[in-house]
């Protein structure tokens, strides 16, 4: 059953996305030493060929060579024929096969628990929606500049009622940047301008947009181990981009870096429940991150960003593709 | 002085590529080690059944010779594991096309092994009978758009096919030399 399954086309299809997908993270991961790649606009850009490329390779290598998924082509041409590993059954229960696919069942439960049943969350959460208070003359005016300074209709602002340090940016085309007013007294003037064009910065790399459709091609490959990863840091590479668009504008990376640490979340040591557990992981891995921005922006070169060399990136694209259609 | 770069980063990166290459070959080789009766390619076919300790194999006694098909054939395959199968491909004596393909396999194989003549279209197909088996013949067309037949047949549990670039007469008489006379 799970041997016919796994040689069936849906089969092939899921075992061989996954496995072009790990192809396709080690050939990246070793062009950025290859070819000394740095920049986090480049990495957002190759980390992309993860994450579209074996979505597609699949069809389009059946289209191209149906005999490619044959048992000649697999013994005598690929590289690595999964179907080697997946049969192997050394203890005589079950082929590995079984447990490929029983790891596969459980990152689509990590996908679905952490992915989906957030959404759901959110949307009944915002049944009681916080109002805007309006906003402030002097952050109208810094947007104003910003808005002008990267060529970006000025968004609008809103200005909630939260105890807590917010600062997002909502809409596709109409954008609303919203911010607590908690974070508009922690911060001074030169950081609520560095915040304000890290976010104009967002809005004008339109990562909203970007975001939703990375996000539907994770939704693609919601059972491949490697699209977990990579859209998070595909994520945290936007994030890195835009610190660093909007340090080469402010020339201020002292002041985005006061603004970043103001979003350190501590939760309150309390009983120890497993909900509790969840809030100090999630948090962890927020101040992670806001480490790594940190510490990312110390070692910013605020001259300029390195140039993008598309020779490299399209040969690291071939290379992919070719190792893919050797990989069945 | 920036070509020189680049050629340096290029060759850095070849070598990083070769090697990702030798590691894939290295992981495609382990399984053998670990499940020796997987598919395997034979240069004869006595070393195919001294492998697999084959008790039954259904080996052509007769090929007219005006198909002009190679004895022995070109390529053996044989495999136990995760069924036991036995594949032969014969190729003409004046090309490196394969002609004819004999395969068998256990009746009760998870899935099929696609014979390497694949059929594009069916054009009839009929009950015969084979030293009293019931076959099934099928006209084809095959890759190439050459015309081709198929027959094959359930021998005590072992599904035996061949399909051949051949006239319907001529794979029966094959199929028939393949099984013991009555």
């Amino acid at each position: 059953m799970i041997l016919r399954f796994i040689s069936s086309y849906p089969g092939m299809y899921i075992t061989q996305s996954v496995l072009h997908s790990f192809v396709a993270l080690i050939i990246v991961e070793l062009s950025f030493f290859a070819w000394d790649i740095r920049d986090h606009q480049a990495k957002f850009r190759y980390r992309m060929l993860t994450m579209t490329l074996p979505i597609f390779m699949f069809p389009l290598y059946q289209v191209i060579a149906p005999q490619r998924s044959a048992w000649y082509f697999r013994l005598n041409t690929a590289l690595f024929d999964s179907q080697r590993w997946l049969e192997l059954n050394p203890l005589g229960i079950i082929p590995l096969a079984g447990i490929f696919l029983a790891l596969l069942m459980v990152i689509t439960a990590v996908f679905v628990m952490q992915e989906i049943l957030p959404i759901f969350r959110e949307r009944s959460a915002r049944s009681d929606p916080k109002t805007c208070q309006g906003t402030l003359d002097t952050l109208d005016a810094m947007l104003e500049s910003i808005s002008r300074q990267i060529a970006i209709p000025k968004p609008s602002i809103c200005i909630i009622d939260e105890p807590l340090p917010i600062l997002v940016t909502q809409g596709f085309k109409n954008h609303m940047i919203i911010i607590s007013s908690h974070l508009i007294e922690l911060l001074n003037e030169r950081q609520l301008k560095a915040a304000l064009t890290h976010e104009a910065v967002h809005i004008k790399r339109d990562s909203s947009t970007k975001t939703q459709l990375i996000y539907l091609l994770r939704m693609l490959m919601f059972y491949n181990p490697v699209s977990l990863v990579e859209f998070r840091r595909i994520v945290h590479d936007d994030e890195f981009i835009c610190d660093a668009i909007a340090v080469s504008l402010t020339r201020d990376p002292a002041a985005l870096i006061a603004a970043i640490s103001s979003f350190y979340y501590h939760p309150d040591e309390g009983p120890q429940g497993i909900s509790q557990m969840k809030e100090r992981i999630e948090s962890h891995s927020h101040n992670l991150l806001l480490d790594e921005r940190i510490e990312k922006l110390r070692a910013i070169d605020v001259e300029g960003q390195e140039h993008f060399g598309w020779a490299p990136f399209a040969l690291t694209a071939s290379v992919i593709l070719a190792v893919g259609y050797l990989v069945v | 002085m920036m070509k020189h770069a680049f050629a340096t980063r290029l060759i850095l990166f070849v070598i990083t590529i070769l090697l990702v290459t030798v590691i894939l070959a290295v992981l495609n080789w382990i399984p053998s080690l670990v499940q020796k009766q997987t598919m395997k390619r034979f240069s004869t076919i006595d070393s195919a059944m001294k492998a697999f300790r084959m008790h039954r194999l259904f080996l052509p006694t007769y090929i007219p010779e005006d198909l002009h098909f190679v004895w022995p054939p070109a390529e053996i395959y044989a495999q136990e594991v995760p069924f036991s199968a036995f594949i032969m491909h014969f190729r003409y004596k004046d090309s490196r096309e394969i002609g004819l393909v004999i395969q068998q396999a256990d009746a009760n194989a998870p899935y099929q092994i696609a014979p390497l003549i694949k059929i594009k279209t069916m054009t009839a197909g009929s009950q015969i009978s084979i030293k009293n088996r019931k076959a099934v013949l099928q006209s084809a067309v095959c890759d190439g758009d050459v015309p081709c037949n198929e027959v094959s047949w359930n021998e005590d549990g072992t599904i035996i096919t061949l399909i051949c670039k051949c006239s319907a007469q001529d794979i029966v008489k094959i199929a028939s030399s393949t099984l013991p006379s009555p």
